[in-house]
């Protein structure tokens, strides 16, 4: 068997890292270990996708993002209109991922509003239909054998998008500020995944890989006492990471569409070292 | 370099989500069918657009036999958000079907006219929409269902989506949801039974999607977990009984009911830093408080002077005592 994994990035509170961490662990995925990596995009927020292609603004007036015309697209395709979206895979059944500038790393970039017409089924028959289609469309075999790892980036909430995620994932990752709302966000983090545990067998239990407290600063009170809080509860403490992301300038540098990856910059830059160790960390789990 | 290109479109998940997507808006029940134009006709009495422009108007005006210089404003705007709606149309379908009712002479627009003028704008020969059947059958419909709820042996899950039936027929005749004695009034039950239903029927989505999965059974433990504020915790519940019956007890005395990390209502704002002892109206009972506090000994030496009717003086002297006390105490 091969080790395709799908890990999810995922905290329903929102600002807590996760882009940045999806971000990060696609182009340490692909740079750092060879491995060819799917970013999937499920926030209507588009922030992923804004950081690897050059995205277009609607002009609808509604200040909304979409995927460009795709490169390998041309006129003469008839059946494609040359945009493809995370969205299609609910819509039309059928995505075509963009190329990134780093080799071996491509990404299913979001379509605001049509994502967010898929947050907002609530009708059970169809909820349950939408929860399931992402895993069958990570699970086909072309895709299982044109990529070894998919990482979804989610939005901050726990509708039928990150439900969805978490469903075909073999693995959740949870960056946490340790402030208050993000601390509270982990409980109902832990309770969504012990729930869809309950649907799948011993040897496919959705992993957690555990917690990454991000933007940490150890020198504040409340800090250290959310970590105290967190390494003090049984159902919290066995998941906290031994490293994490702290408050630095450069995270935000990285962020920037024309920077490029953190993995450029230089080895003895700080924010490079500390997310590289990070990013070690967590595959060294996934893979161990 | 060859095109990665994905489809799910041939598994087993046959009917398009995406249409599914667009039409589960729609209140209530109806069948969806993509039905001719020239079938449809519009409702008289509907208020929104009387005496405006007609599906025979939007035919001249496609055929351009209308000039649209000669017509006052709000009919030539009417005229133009047909046009833009049209267009919206032409480039993307229609997102969401139109709502028909069949009647004698073939279906009338419940809501949608002016996607429906649209489509005769753009020289449609058929829409889709969601045919409502006729008002008789829909009554017909609420019999059948009373006559099933007041049957004695129906699951707890099956009463309560029965009930969310009934009370969608009622919101179409009626464009409001049904109360506690109109329900009770059907079911033959009583009125403050009937409340309850509906505050379980009408509760959050994750309770509901309990009872609708067997989890729940009966109407007490699901009105304790809809008393559980809080979609996490509610979740942490259901998933620590996870193989149990859940019964009220065991919503109660879940760890998640009662642990406070898991109750962020208790949690918001600073940490407490000081307990309240609260407030007395009998001096008496400071009087007891503090003899206890001091030892007996220590109360007329101290308080010879005091005079226990005064609210002021015994206030401050509970201050003293209290502060003097804290202070002394090991933590």
């Amino acid at each position: 068997m091969n080790d395709y994994c799908v890990i999810t990035t995922a905290n329903n509170k929102g600002g807590v890292g996760k882009t940045l961490l999806s971000k990060t662990m696609g182009e340490y995925a692909s740079i750092i270990l060879g491995k060819r990596t799917l970013l999937i995009d499920l926030d209507p927020q588009t922030n992923l996708s804004r950081r690897f292609i050059d995205m277009r603004l609607l002009s609808d007036g509604s200040e909304d993002y979409a995927p460009p015309i795709h490169p390998d697209w041309s006129s003469n395709d008839k059946e494609w209109d040359g945009v493809s979206s995370s969205a299609d895979i609910w819509f039309s059944g059928e995505a075509i991922p963009y190329p990134t500038d780093i080799k071996g790393l491509d990404i299913l970039p979001a379509h605001a509003q049509l994502l967010a017409d898929v947050e907002l089924v609530n009708k059970q028959d169809v909820y349950l239909k939408v929860v399931r289609r992402l895993r069958d469309f990570l699970f086909l075999p072309d895709v299982m054998s044109s990529y070894d790892l998919v990482v979804i980036d989610t939005r901050p909430s726990k509708g039928p998008l990150t439900t969805a995620a978490l469903h075909a994932s073999t693995h959740i990752v949870i960056p946490s500020e340790m402030e208050a709302p993000s601390v509270e966000g982990l409980f109902g983090m832990v309770a969504l995944r012990n729930n869809i545990n309950i649907g799948r067998s011993r040897d496919e239990q959705l992993k957690i890989i555990g917690i990454l407290p991000n933007k940490l600063q150890l020198s504040t009170q409340v800090h250290r006492e959310h970590m105290e809080l967190l390494t003090s509860d049984p159902n919290i403490a066995p998941y906290i990471l031994p490293v994490n992301i702290g408050y630095r300038t450069d995270y935000k540098k990285s962020m920037y569409r024309d920077v490029g990856s953190i993995f450029t910059f230089p080895p003895s830059n700080k924010a490079r070292q500390e997310i590289q160790e990070v990013c070690r960390v967590i595959f060294d789990r996934v893979y161990g | 370099m060859t095109r990665k290109r994905f489809s799910v479109k041939d598994t087993h998940l046959q009917e398009s989500i995406g249409a599914m997507l667009q039409e589960q808006n729609q209140v209530g029940e109806g069948r969806i069918e993509t039905l001719p134009l020239q079938t449809i006709h519009t409702a008289e009495e509907n208020p929104r657009y009387v005496g405006r422009i007609t599906p025979a108007e939007i035919r001249d005006h496609r055929d351009g036999k209308i000039d649209l210089n000669q017509e006052v404003g709000d009919r030539v705007s009417f005229f133009e958000s047909v046009q833009d709606l049209a267009n919206s149309i032409a480039r993307r379908g229609l997102l969401q079907p139109i709502i028909v009712r069949e009647d004698t002479d073939g279906f009338k627009v419940i809501a949608g006219e002016r996607r429906l003028l649209a489509h005769i704008l753009l020289n449609k020969e058929r829409i889709r929409a969601v045919v409502r059947p006729s008002a008789p059958e829909m009554e017909e419909r609420a019999i059948r269902l009373i006559e099933n709820l007041q049957r004695e042996n129906l699951s707890f899950a099956e009463l309560i989506r029965g009930i969310e039936e009934l009370d969608s027929i009622f919101q179409m005749e009626n464009a409001r949801p049904m109360d506690s004695t109109e329900l009770a009034a059907e079911l033959h039950k009583h009125d403050s039974t009937c409340r309850r239903y509906l505050q379980v029927m009408r509760g959050p989505k994750d309770v509901r999607q309990a009872i609708d999965h067997g989890l729940i059974t009966g109407l007490r433990p699901a009105l304790a977990l809809v008393d559980v504020h809080g979609e996490d915790e509610r979740a942490l519940i259901l998933s620590r009984l996870k193989g149990e019956a859940i019964t009220e007890d065991g919503i109660k005395n879940s760890p998640a009911s009662i642990s406070p990390i898991v109750q962020p209502e208790t949690r918001r704002g600073r940490r407490r830093t000081k307990v309240n002892l609260g407030m007395v109206k009998n001096t008496a009972t400071v009087k007891h408080l503090i003899a206890l506090l001091l030892g007996e000994d220590q109360m007329d030496e101290r308080f010879s002077s005091l005079d226990w009717d005064d609210l002021d003086q015994v206030q401050a002297t509970w201050d003293t005592i209290i502060a003097e006390h804290d202070r002394s105490t090991p933590r």
